[in-house]
């Protein structure tokens, strides 16, 4: 190795070298001041982040309301858990959560930076899928998911999964369920219907945005980690929304609903279930805390898909001027206009009588 | 103690600081001040919000329950702390002897041109970001390696996921360091010692047995030491492979979590008021404490080792503990390793065993030696045949929601927090190397060397956490101030300023000084000496460090993840969240689309390019024939 030809040594010292410090010192402020400049022409941008839930939908939404009124709306999906936290701790103008903030969450907040909305914003699906080359079909039940989390149900020929399907050949594989590895507002509402059907799940683990399981479970980042995960290994079962199992073609079980029917997660059985869950005004919190809160799942009404969550935008009622304006105003175009996005992407649009609600609701935000 | 404080105070007049070469003298002072205050404050934010964790629940209950149970209050840590335990543990198994016999080799068998490439590549090895490491570790070694393994063995896991493929990852991380560490400690031993086992007629197995292996041995302790702090400290690589299990099992197919891994994945979803909270940054100061006794003890037996004055009496005194079980890795993977007794009845048949046993074992470290380099070929040939093809125009000008997705918003963001880093970290590096080398009787010296190596061992997490409560969100302000390149910056500056400075103290110390002294007799003041003769003579050096530590932070993700954040956008300002090429590169790996996945490979791959071709032209400039003047 004998280096550098000299010239070039010498251009690179020389470029580099003591002697040039002040037009190192100049470029350094060149780009400072470059970078100060741009933002006074650049478009208002929000900082936003949470739920992979919502995220798909979000970033339609974003690219979209760019398109349309300029305003970049900058959202990472970290998982529900860093969006309520984010929001509490004012890191994010506003967050995305799907299971809505417990009493501990609120009170922080309150300490923080006042009340906290939610908005709610779509409805969505927590669809089991699962990785069985030869199985097209499936149907499952409360009981038996309870039971495959739970580490009770090993195997996919166990008898509990084929009393539930007779016709299909199940073979004698390891079911290996896949789990959020941080918190999540889907966990919470995957967990929230086990608890409901099962017992011995409300009494082992509970409904919890990360629960504590009793068995070895892999753990996945975000709906798209467990997807992933689902879609590359053989036996394996998850939890996501419906977009991310429609985008990447897994296969989708049907759930026996309350009424006893074998329920697939479309449009139409996600709406049936928010359109019972509206009949009545949530008694148990977390949901009897915020005035908009809806707990959709494994509710009875006839041809509704069990486990449906709504997905919330949460933020301070009080919010600095610029900033709260505008996400005032992308929120409502998206309770509006936006709800259209929803049911190209699996989403279902929320029930005209919430998006009216939830439009009032962003009223009360105060600009300081 | 307090004359020494008194000393410290003249230090501070004002006639020494500004009398003669005074600014250069006080912006030194400064930046080393700066330095340990910067060591100081990570220490006091972790204890600080670390201290009521271990106050209220106790260190017994951190540490001895595996029940993480933080929505019932139960924060039992145990698994975490088995889980880092278990993977270092797989990683020194495999990286020890593997990176001893290396070093062996290359210092007692290879030829001259071997050990400059083999050094090379080793060097290529060292430079590998983390996230690469991890992305090659989930997709080749986990999915294609170790899940269709264990799948023929008929264990559950498909994925191949767990702790065995984190502790493969981590040794080969490990690597580079154990070899080049234990190779200085090989090359280290007098050759008069090797000449003279080699004059008694032993073979050169014989002499590296007997005479390098136990004089090099503090060394090699040392190395083995530091390559452990790096491991317990290792984040992405991990957190990508583990499995992010949280339930303790033993077997060896298991999933688990570790330390730093929990620290990423959950400090940002915790508000200050949360014990969790709490706990996290008091499993960061258990972290922070494992790697600084690695580290500091590591270092102590390597002065040690160069202290000791004759090295026959060290011979000695090794030869008397030659049972400890902790002499030498060897002893227990070679078979044949019986000592050969002095066979006076048959000459010949003894010498024709040790012929044999030392041709084998030459064979063997030659194995090592290309075991160690095959990772490397491994993860390079991997990434280039999954990432070179899906780099396209587009990747580097689109954004990722634009059709075809691009990174363009990640490759500026990278560029500008590096830039932003170096800005801070290159002036106080070398102000730091000054006073360290220019002021060796000040009291302070010491301990700002310490502080600096310190500064070096912390685990990256860390500094992200120390970012994080700093300048994200600061305790002290009422408002919050987000997540923005100002604090990813300060991550990152933080990362570089011990290796900047280790580096430019390095190239001042060799500056001849016969320079200096002619400069002192023309009259030239401290000043005058250091802008017009040192730092120009050190300058070639300097820079290769410079770019060296740029190279390494430009690759980091772990600090990234809890201060810049991301952004879906370019930055606008300096405030905005920033996104960046490794953070990209670790949240498109877990992505299910195949655009995102092809993008993270495209990423993976740039980033691998750019980081070594730093690394090389850093090594070109170091070797140009004007640096050795």
């Amino acid at each position: 190795m004998k280096g550098l030809p000299s010239w070039l040594w010498n251009l690179s010292v020389r470029a580099a070298g003591t002697r040039r410090w002040g037009q190192v010192v100049a470029v350094v402020w060149g780009m400072l001041v470059l970078c100060g400049c741009r933002q006074g022409q650049a478009p208002v941008r929000i900082s936003a982040g949470g739920a992979t839930f919502i995220d798909p939908l979000m970033q339609k939404w974003s690219a979209e309301y760019r398109r349309q009124h300029g305003v970049e709306i900058d959202y990472v999906a970290k998982g529900s858990g860093y969006g309520i936290t984010n929001v509490i701790n004012r890191n994010l103008t506003f967050g995305c959560t799907d299971a809505p903030m417990n009493r501990q969450e609120v009170e922080t907040a309150r300490g923080n930076g006042g009340e906290v909305l939610h908005i709610p914003l779509t409805l969505g699906a927590v669809t089991i899928v699962y990785h069985l080359p030869e199985i097209a079909e499936l149907t499952l039940s409360g009981e038996v998911l309870a039971d495959i989390y739970l580490g009770q149900i090993q195997h996919w020929d166990d008898p509990r999964i084929v009393a539930l399907n007779p016709q299909a050949k199940l073979p004698h594989l390891p079911v290996l369920p896949v789990r959020r590895a941080e918190a999540s507002g889907t966990t919470y509402i995957f967990t929230e219907y086990l608890s409901k059907r099962s017992a011995k799940f409300a009494e082992a683990v509970g409904a919890s945005k990360s629960p504590k399981w009793p068995v070895e479970i892999l753990g996945k980042e975000g709906n798209a980690g467990i997807t992933a995960q689902v879609k590359q290994s053989s036996g394996s079962i998850g939890y996501v929304e419906f977009e991310y199992a429609r985008k990447n073609q897994l296969s989708v079980a049907r759930l026996i609903n309350a009424a006893g029917q074998a329920v697939l997660p479309e449009a139409s059985a996600v709406t049936a279930a928010a359109q019972a869950a509206l009949q009545t005004r949530p008694t148990t919190e977390p949901y009897s805390l915020h005035p908009l809160a809806l707990s959709c799942t494994d509710t009875s009404a006839e041809g509704a898909y069990p486990i449906v969550g709504v997905s919330y935008a949460v933020l301070y009622q009080k919010q600095p001027s610029a900033q709260g304006k505008a996400v005032v105003a992308f929120l409502k175009w998206v309770l509006q206009e936006g709800q259209s996005f929803a049911a190209d992407l699996g989403y279902a649009p929320l029930p005209q009588e919430l998006a009216q609600r939830a439009s009032e609701l962003l009223d009360r935000v105060q600009f300081e | 103690m307090f004359p020494r404080f008194l000393t410290f105070l003249r230090s501070l007049r004002p006639a020494r600081l500004w009398g003669g070469d005074g600014f250069v003298a006080l912006l030194c002072h400064l930046s080393a001040f700066g330095l340990l205050a910067g060591v100081a404050t990570l220490v006091v934010v972790l204890l600080h919000q670390g201290w009521p964790a271990i106050q209220q629940l106790g260190l017994w209950h951190l540490l001895a329950s595996s029940n993480w149970d933080p929505d019932r209050g139960s924060y039992g840590a145990l698994l975490f702390v088995y889980g880092s335990c278990v993977t270092s543990a797989i990683a020194l198994l495999i990286a020890v002897p593997l990176g001893v016999g290396t070093a062996v080799y290359l210092s007692e068998i290879a030829t001259p041109r071997r050990r400059r490439v083999s050094a090379f590549f080793l060097e290529l090895l060292a430079a590998i970001p983390s996230v690469v490491f991890g992305f090659w570790a989930v997709e080749f070694l986990a999915r294609r390696l170790l899940g269709p393994l264990y799948g023929l063995a008929g264990w559950t896991h498909a994925s191949g996921e767990g702790i065995v493929a984190a502790g493969l990852v981590l040794a080969v991380m490990v690597l580079p360091y154990i070899t080049a560490l234990s190779y200085d400690a090989c090359r280290a031993v007098p050759v008069a010692l090797r000449e003279g086992a080699l004059a008694l007629g032993a073979t050169r197995w014989q002499t590296i047995r007997h005479v390098v292996l136990p004089t090099a041995r503090p060394g090699i302790v040392a190395a083995v030491l530091l390559a452990l702090g790096r491991a317990v400290g290792e984040t992405m690589a991990v957190t990508m492979v583990i499995g992010n299990a949280q339930y303790l099992s033993f077997s060896l197919t298991a999933t688990g979590d570790t330390i730093p891994s929990l620290i990423a994945k959950q400090l940002h979803e915790t508000t200050p008021q949360e014990p969790r909270r709490a706990v996290l940054m008091a499993l960061g100061l258990l972290l922070l404490l494992l790697a600084w006794v690695m580290n500091s003890v590591g270092r102590a037996v390597v002065r040690h080792q160069t202290t000791v004055a004759s090295s026959q009496t060290h011979l000695r005194r090794q030869r008397r503990r030659r049972w400890s079980w902790w002499r030498f890795p060897f002893r227990t993977s070679a078979s044949a390793d019986k000592e050969s007794p002095p066979e006076a009845h048959h000459p010949e048949g003894a010498r024709r065993r040790a012929a044999w046993m030392d041709w084998s074992m030459t064979q063997l470290l030659a194995v090592c030696q290309w075991l160690t380099l095959l990772p490397l070929f491994l993860i390079l040939g991997y990434i280039t045949y999954r990432g070179a093809g899906e780099v396209s125009w587009s990747f580097f000008v689109h954004l990722p929601g634009d059709q075809p997705p691009g990174l363009a918003h990640a490759l500026y963001g990278s560029a500008l927090l590096v830039f932003l880093a170096s800005c801070v970290a290159v002036p106080m590096g070398v102000l730091v190397a000054i006073f360290l080398s220019e002021y060796p009787r000040h009291p302070l010296n010491g301990l700002v060397r310490r502080s600096a190596e310190w500064l070096t061992a912390v685990p990256s997490i860390l500094i992200g956490v120390f970012g994080y409560v700093l300048l994200v969100s600061p305790p002290w302000s009422d408002r919050p101030w987000g997540y923005s390149a100002y604090a990813g910056a300060f991550a990152l500056a933080v990362m570089m300023v011990p290796v900047v400075a280790r580096a430019a103290e390095e190239a001042l110390r060799a500056v001849p000084a016969g320079l200096r002294e002619a400069a002192a007799a023309l009259g030239a003041s401290r000043s005058q000496t250091l802008w017009a003769v040192l730092l120009p003579a050190a300058w070639p050096a300097i820079l290769t460090g410079i770019l060296l530590a740029a190279g390494r932070i430009l690759g980091e993700t772990a600090p990234l993840i809890l201060t810049a954040r991301g952004s879906q956008f370019f930055p606008r300002s300096l405030a905005d969240p920033t996104p960046s090429l490794p953070f990209y590169v670790y949240d498109f790996a877990q992505k299910p689309d195949e655009a995102l996945q092809r993008l993270a490979w495209a990423g993976a791959f740039v980033l691998l390019v750019l980081v070594l071709c730093i690394n090389v032209t850093s090594r070109l400039l170091s070797h140009s024939p004007h640096s050795a003047r």
